[in-house]
């Protein structure tokens, strides 16, 4: 051993443990964060706390865990609003903490109302909740990336039932009446019996599907990353029409009445006639476009996020694109309220932001402009 | 550029690998990794030679640092000359180094975007993929179960660090000649030990994927000495030609 310098051999391999353990300042997110409105007050899934927030002014009401506890909780990525009692956050957590420790997928209940926790123990599962999860009839189903589909018991967060499927399920599932429709990247769009789990019909698309159908009038649309958005009957899952665009699909699309709107990762915008798939016109942003487009409440206005954190306000009758608004990070998720457009960012001071839609003009942002 | 040039034709290479060999991402990555490690094998052969006549340079040019110790424009015209003489260029192990980092670098990238563990990786795969092969987007993502592992996920036995560790080291022990030179030395020493934990510590965060690449890698390393000729083992090698020139 070198006797003038008999430690130097341990510099960088500390450097390279603080630099793997994550010991600068902040949280390096993995997954986009999201974000739902009711009545009134938003709940954002913040990376370091759950918070809940004045939608008309940004204020924060509560935050969950008070203070942000990066070794016990969190990151949290989504929220999922139950009834108008409860919400249901998840987190990638590190229990432990120690350099040895794996990370594994929490899922919790908060009361709406103040933040407190509801079930006794937290459901944790192997692998990450990617997207928030959907309710129906007293169940919540959720996608994890271990594989399995997770249905729990609302009341007390016990396991109902499980179904697993041949990859990660990203994908927030779409609950009508008895049936769960959920989708995993192992190409398969999967109608589940809400109460027991058992398969009623899947469809096998020629590439993975990331986000959840859409129903609209009776027909389900989805997109997949073969390039194709697929319109499908729900009794059975066979295919009405597909449409094929420029690469991936990804988020769910939007839809009113006759028209769907829905956007590839290459940034184009399609609007089709939703009962044969035929295009009526083709718009374009600039970036990736991972998240689905939003429809105004009047449906005059289509929002198009783009991964390098850009909002877009397009005129929905022709595809123009009416405004743009820059910002630092990419957009995780966005909710429209009334003529206003919520979102929320990863990777950026301002975290949740709040926009008009008609023009597009920022109304607040949280932390406000200058503050941590 | 780096995406058009290296990442790309690296990202659909694994993808093609991946549809040729059955669906078996780990064959995938070690055939991605042997034909990248083929393709640098001229410029690692150059760098090797290169490394192993400076080394047998070793005793002149101690010899010249003791003679000129004091007198430091003298050492630099005298060690220029000799390697002159002996036909080497004192950068020439730095050149093929220097081309091959970023494939190496780039074959790393590929491997972790194409895995894509998570969401945000996964959706820039989208970009890297060609569209106008459309089979390629079928397979994504990657099968990502082998044995006991979830190849986009470290190993949760520790068997891959391990093995990262103890072929890291040997291919270290093997490339590094002995040196003369205690300073020298003691710096190989260091980095025999320190290299091999830091690639270990890589595998115990990162993707199984990535420690099946290191580990294909370090054996290539490995095969590759025993393959290739030693400075001594035939004529005209540079440590024979200065003991002919010394006489």
């Amino acid at each position: 051993m070198n006797r003038r310098f008999p430690l130097l051999w341990l510099v960088p391999i500390v450097l390279v443990i603080l630099l793997l353990g994550g010991c600068a300042s902040g949280v390096h997110a993995t997954n986009w964060t999201t974000i739902v409105l009711h009545d009134g007050t938003l709940y954002a899934a913040d990376l370091e706390q759950v918070r809940a927030l004045d939608a008309e002014t940004g204020q924060e009401t509560w935050a969950f865990p008070a203070q942000p506890d990066l070794r016990q909780y969190g990151p949290f990525y989504t929220v999922t609003l139950l009834d108008d009692e409860t919400l249901l956050v998840t987190s990638y957590e590190r229990p432990g903490g120690g350099f040895f420790a794996r990370s594994v997928g929490v899922l919790r209940a908060l009361q709406r109302g103040s933040g407190q926790e509801v079930w006794p123990q937290p459901f944790a599962a192997a692998g990450e909740f990617v997207a928030p999860g959907a309710a129906g009839d007293s169940i919540f189903v959720i996608g994890n990336s271990d594989g399995n589909v997770y249905a729990l018991r609302i009341a007390d967060g016990m396991l109902a039932w499980t179904f697993p499927t041949r990859n990660r399920v990203w994908a927030t599932p779409l609950v009508v009446s008895d049936t769960v429709y959920i989708a995993s990247l192992d190409h398969h769009l999967y109608a589940l019996d809400l109460h027991r789990g058992a398969l009623r019909w899947q469809f096998k698309a020629g590439g993975a599907m990331a986000d959840r159908p859409l129903m609209l009038n009776d027909v389900l649309y989805i997109g997949s990353f073969d390039h194709n958005l697929y319109a499908l009957r729900p009794a059975d899952g066979s295919e009405i029409w597909r449409f094929t665009g420029a690469n991936w699909f990804w988020g769910t699309p939007a839809g009113d009445g006759g028209r769907l709107y829905a956007a590839d990762v290459n940034g184009n915008v399609y609007a089709l006639d939703a009962a044969t798939g035929t295009e009526i016109w083709r718009s374009r942003v600039n970036g990736m476009v991972r998240l689905g487009p939003a429809l105004s409440a009047d449906g005059k206005r289509l929002l198009v996020a783009s991964e390098n954190g850009t909002l877009f306000g397009l005129d929905t009758a022709d595809g123009f694109v009416l405004w743009q608004q820059a910002g630092q990070g990419q957009i995780g998720s966005m909710v429209i309220g009334g003529e206003r457009v919520y979102i929320t960012r990863i990777n950026a001071p301002q975290r949740v932001q709040s926009f008009y839609v008609e023009t597009g003009r920022p109304i607040w942002s949280y932390p406000p402009e200058g503050e941590k | 550029m780096w995406d058009l040039l290296i990442l790309n034709p690296m990202v659909n290479a694994l993808l093609f690998f991946y549809r040729i060999l059955g669906h078996q991402t780990v064959l995938a990555i070690t055939a991605l990794t042997l034909v990248v490690r083929l393709a640098v094998l001229p410029l690692t052969l150059k760098q090797q030679q290169a490394a192993q006549r400076m080394q047998a340079l070793q005793p002149e040019l101690e010899k010249l640092q003791k003679k000129y110790a004091k007198d430091r424009e003298k050492l630099a015209q005298e060690q220029m000359k000799l390697y002159r003489e002996a036909g080497i260029n004192p950068l020439g192990g730095c050149l093929p180094l220097l081309i091959q980092l970023p494939l190496l670098y780039g074959l790393w990238q590929a491997i972790m975007r194409t895995l894509a563990v998570s969401p945000l990786e996964l959706v820039r795969l989208s970009q890297n993929v060609y569209s106008f092969i459309p089979s390629l987007t079928s397979l994504i993502p990657l099968q990502s179960r082998f044995l006991w592992l979830d190849l986009g996920q470290p190993d949760p036995y520790y068997v891959l660090p391990i093995l990262v560790v103890v072929t890291s080291w040997l291919s270290q022990k093997i490339l590094t000649p002995p040196s003369t030179d205690p300073r020298s030395a003691a710096m190989n020493q260091q980095m025999m030990i320190m290299m091999p934990l830091m690639f270990g510590f890589i595998s115990i965060s990162y993707s199984s994927g990535l420690s099946i690449y290191f580990i294909v890698s370090n054996l290539v390393t490995i095969l590759q000495y025993f393959l290739t000729p030693k400075p001594g083992t035939k004529p005209g090698a540079p440590k024979k030609e200065q003991d002919e020139r010394r006489k």
